[in-house]
């Protein structure tokens, strides 16, 4: 028989927070997404879409046949494609952090989402001059491509820097070059496909569409499970790699599924939305601060759950402060985003001695 | 492979007619072509395996292999008996090629982009480069049979929309001519960017409604509205999902080729596409017509061998110039002039109709040019001075010292049908006689 673990009112305390701040997480995750299949342009009245939403529609009519498709097929998949969206980037940035050991590690600014857009106006300017169309298929597996490629090249140098300072250097290097070589494509390309890839490059769920949400939120839900399965050997590795070696985890696998993993989540966001920037950073530095055990088993469904609600508030600002036009969503998470960010660095210096 | 094997049914009965109706020897069709009566195809029919029994329906014609016994042999030969028969067979069939409605199929005289089929029924079939194709239906004709199977692939457009989200210009310009600004009623264009009096004003008195960018059009307001076409313009086509979407939700696409057109008047024929849609073909013809009147007047004076160029200055200083080649530079000879650039190319792709120059190319070629017009869709300039306010260099050209310098405003992309107008402006700035209406000379 085990005998029972004391635990201190410190600890209890400390307990007690993270379940209230997931609780509390959850409530509003949720409370936004009603938020979000509440309001639109078109007005509907709360009851009908709770009615269409939970019961696929009041009552019989063309008229309402129309609201539960708004509902359903409009604002539901959108909002969902946004909170498994921003739940993703968040993921990616903690792995990110993690592995770099700096918490500005995010798959914005290293090359990752240039990455992908280089592969996107690639994909762009080749198929649109071979058959003059492309399909969201091609692009998206552009995107996707385009970001596991800057991966690869992150991991190629890890091989030789051992420094992670330097090698988050490299990265962000493979960032410019990418950025560059974008830049140079589109002396080749004409305005309309500038004008789509700038489009591209500032992230919309504009087109969410059920069938494909629910695909990509399976992706990403398998990836957040396996990611959840590495949260102890993450939390090892956080405490240093010395340790980690010491409590007999592969450090070098771990390091190589930590990447790998983050660059599948955000890669496959970058696919579906376009770069959407500053998730990843805000997010987990915004959690660090809300809980106080940071241990992955208690950070990881946070942020999942954190970026989701930053993701969806975010995007229902961009939609509905110009309504009917729209804002990127970049520029509102980065709008919001980058003041964090700032925060968070004159809060280091404060804090150095 | 379905599709090879109904075709095969339909020559089996087809043959079987003939044989039917002409079984005697010397019929004028077996004189004619002696192997036409008993010609028997001895490879089976695509897809199915030699040695095996045809499908239902064929066995029946395929196992009268010798003439001579069927049915004539059977039945008993009478003339009225197989005409009555080749009747049947044609009543039973009615969907045999020979009576199939295969509608006419009309080519555009200039453009390139786009192919109308007409069908008895009134139905149209619009056939665009992009290889989508558009089943435009009267609005109480059903949607016929063989094409139910094939809404894939055909857009159906019911005639005529009448709550059209509008994202591309040229296209407003059509609708403008043939009367049907009324029918649109969402625009993919702030009220700010239309020069159609008829659009910005239906938009200022909250008949159109802005409905959000084409990349990102306000997809519950449309639904909710009940819209029934999105015009579309080329970019959308590296925007897949939005395509998908609107298709989703029920909304028909149409995407509009005319801006890829390389003749200036295939641009103006577009207006034709949108007669369909709109049971307006009359009407577009002659619309066309008249533009191509205005071109053909100027075709037979002499050509006044003046310099045109036409350009603007970009925000990076570049001089942006149609290539040689182009819609515009088609237009500066069509109105009796030389564009500066006789081989202005690169090796990027068709669609892309314009280049950037760095200031010394644009120099050393258009130095002399007779005429400057200036693009003012993109960097407006409102006088010379502005100009050479862009670029020192200005100063020493030979047509802003003579002070021939034009602008274009966005007329020539928002006014496609109006080509024929345009080329007519431009012979008045070469000529200097007579006033324009697109172009104005900056003092």
């Amino acid at each position: 028989m085990r005998p029972p673990v004391r635990i201190s009112k410190e600890e209890r305390r400390i307990r007690a927070r993270s379940v209230l701040v997931l609780t509390l997480l959850l409530a509003l995750v949720f409370g936004a997404f009603l938020f979000s299949i509440c309001l639109g342009s078109v007005k509907i009245p709360i009851g009908e879409v709770f009615s269409a939403f939970f019961y696929g529609g009041g009552h019989a009519g063309e008229e309402s046949e129309t609201l539960v498709r708004i509902v359903m097929d409009i604002r539901a998949p959108r909002a969902l494609l946004a909170f498994f969206s921003g739940g993703a980037l968040a993921l990616s940035g903690y792995l990110l952090q993690t592995f770099f050991r700096n918490p500005i590690a995010g798959p914005y600014v290293l090359g990752i989402s240039s990455g992908a857009k280089l592969a996107v106006s690639l994909a762009l300017i080749i198929s649109i001059r071979r058959s003059g169309s492309i399909s969201s298929f091609v692009l998206i597996l552009a995107a996707f491509s385009g970001a596991l490629f800057s991966t690869f090249l992150i991991l190629l140098f890890s091989l030789r820097i051992r420094s992670m300072a330097v090698l988050l250097v490299a990265g962000i290097m493979v960032g410019y070059i990418a950025s560059a070589g974008t830049d140079l494509l589109f002396s080749f390309s004409d305005d309309a496909q500038i004008l789509n890839l700038h489009g591209w490059s500032q992230g919309s769920f504009s087109g969410a569409r059920m069938g494909s949400t629910l695909e990509a939120g399976a992706f990403i839900l398998i990836l957040l499970l396996l990611v959840f399965l590495l949260s102890k050997p993450i939390g090892a590795y956080q405490n240093g790699e010395v340790y980690a070696k010491s409590m007999g985890i592969p450090v070098r696998s771990l390091q190589l599924s930590i990447i790998v993993l983050s660059s599948l989540l955000s890669g496959s966001v970058t696919a579906i939305a376009g770069p959407v920037s500053f998730v990843g950073i805000a997010v987990p530095f915004l959690v660090r601060k809300m809980l106080r055990d940071h241990r992955p088993i208690i950070m990881i469904p946070a942020l999942f759950l954190a970026g989701g609600l930053f993701t969806e508030l975010s995007d229902l600002l961009s939609r509905m402060l110009i309504s009917p036009a729209e804002l990127s969503l970049s520029s509102v998470t980065s709008l919001i985003g980058a003041p964090i960010v700032l925060v968070m660095m004159l809060e280091r210096r404060r804090s150095a001695p | 492979m379905l599709e090879d094997t109904r075709k095969h049914h339909r020559f089996i009965m087809v043959q079987s007619a003939l044989r039917t109706c002409c079984a005697k020897r010397d019929h004028p069709v077996q004189k004619q072509w002696p192997g036409a009566l008993s010609m028997r195809r001895q490879e089976p029919a695509p897809g199915l395996v030699p040695g095996q029994e045809p499908a239902s329906g064929q066995v029946f014609f395929s196992k009268a292999g010798n003439h001579s016994d069927f049915p004539a042999a059977f039945w008993g030969y009478t003339r009225s008996r197989s005409i009555f028969l080749t009747l049947l067979i044609f009543l039973i069939f009615p969907g045999i090629s020979v009576f199939a409605d295969e509608g006419t199929k009309e080519l555009p005289e200039i453009a390139s982009g786009f192919s109308i089929t007409r069908f008895d029924d009134g139905r149209s079939e619009i056939t665009v480069e992009d290889g989508r194709t558009y089943l435009v239906l009267p609005a109480d004709l059903p949607l016929p049979e063989e094409d139910e199977g094939d809404t894939e692939e055909k857009i159906v457009i019911r005639q005529a929309p009448e709550n059209i989200y509008l994202a591309n210009s040229a296209a407003g310009s059509s609708f403008d001519a043939l009367d049907e600004v009324g029918h649109v009623h969402f625009s993919g264009i702030r009220r700010e960017d239309w020069t159609i009096e008829a659009i910005s004003s239906a938009m200022e008195a909250g008949e159109i409604l802005y409905a959000g960018n084409y990349s990102a059009p306000d997809y519950e307001l449309l639904l909710s509205a009940g819209c029934d076409l999105a015009v579309e313009n080329m970019m959308i086509l590296h925007q897949p999902e939005g395509i998908e979407k609107l298709t989703e939700l029920g909304i028909p696409v149409f995407i509009d080729h005319a801006s890829a057109e390389a003749e200036p008047l295939g641009k103006t024929e577009w207006i034709k596409v949108y007669g369909v849609l709109s049971g307006k073909e009359e009407e577009a013809v002659r619309l066309f017509e008249e533009q191509k009147a205005l071109v053909d007047a100027l075709a037979g004076l002499p050509n006044t061998e003046k310099k045109a160029a036409s350009f603007y200055v970009n925000s990076q200083g570049q001089i942006v110039c149609p290539k040689s080649g182009s819609a515009f530079a088609k237009m500066i000879e069509m109105a009796g002039g030389r564009y500066v650039f006789p081989d202005l190319t690169d090796d990027s792709s068709g669609l892309v109709s314009s280049i950037k120059l760095g200031m010394e190319s644009f120099f050393a070629a258009a130095r002399d040019a007779d005429l400057l017009i200036y693009d003012n869709n993109i960097a407006p300039i409102s006088s010379i001075a502005d100009l050479i306010g862009k670029n020192e260099l200005f100063s020493a050209f030979r047509a802003v010292q003579e002070g021939n310098v034009w602008v274009l405003g966005k007329a020539v992309y928002q006014n496609p049908d109006k080509i024929g107008s345009i080329v007519r402006d431009l012979h008045v700035c070469l000529t200097g006689e007579g006033s324009t209406v697109y172009l104005e000379r900056l003092s």
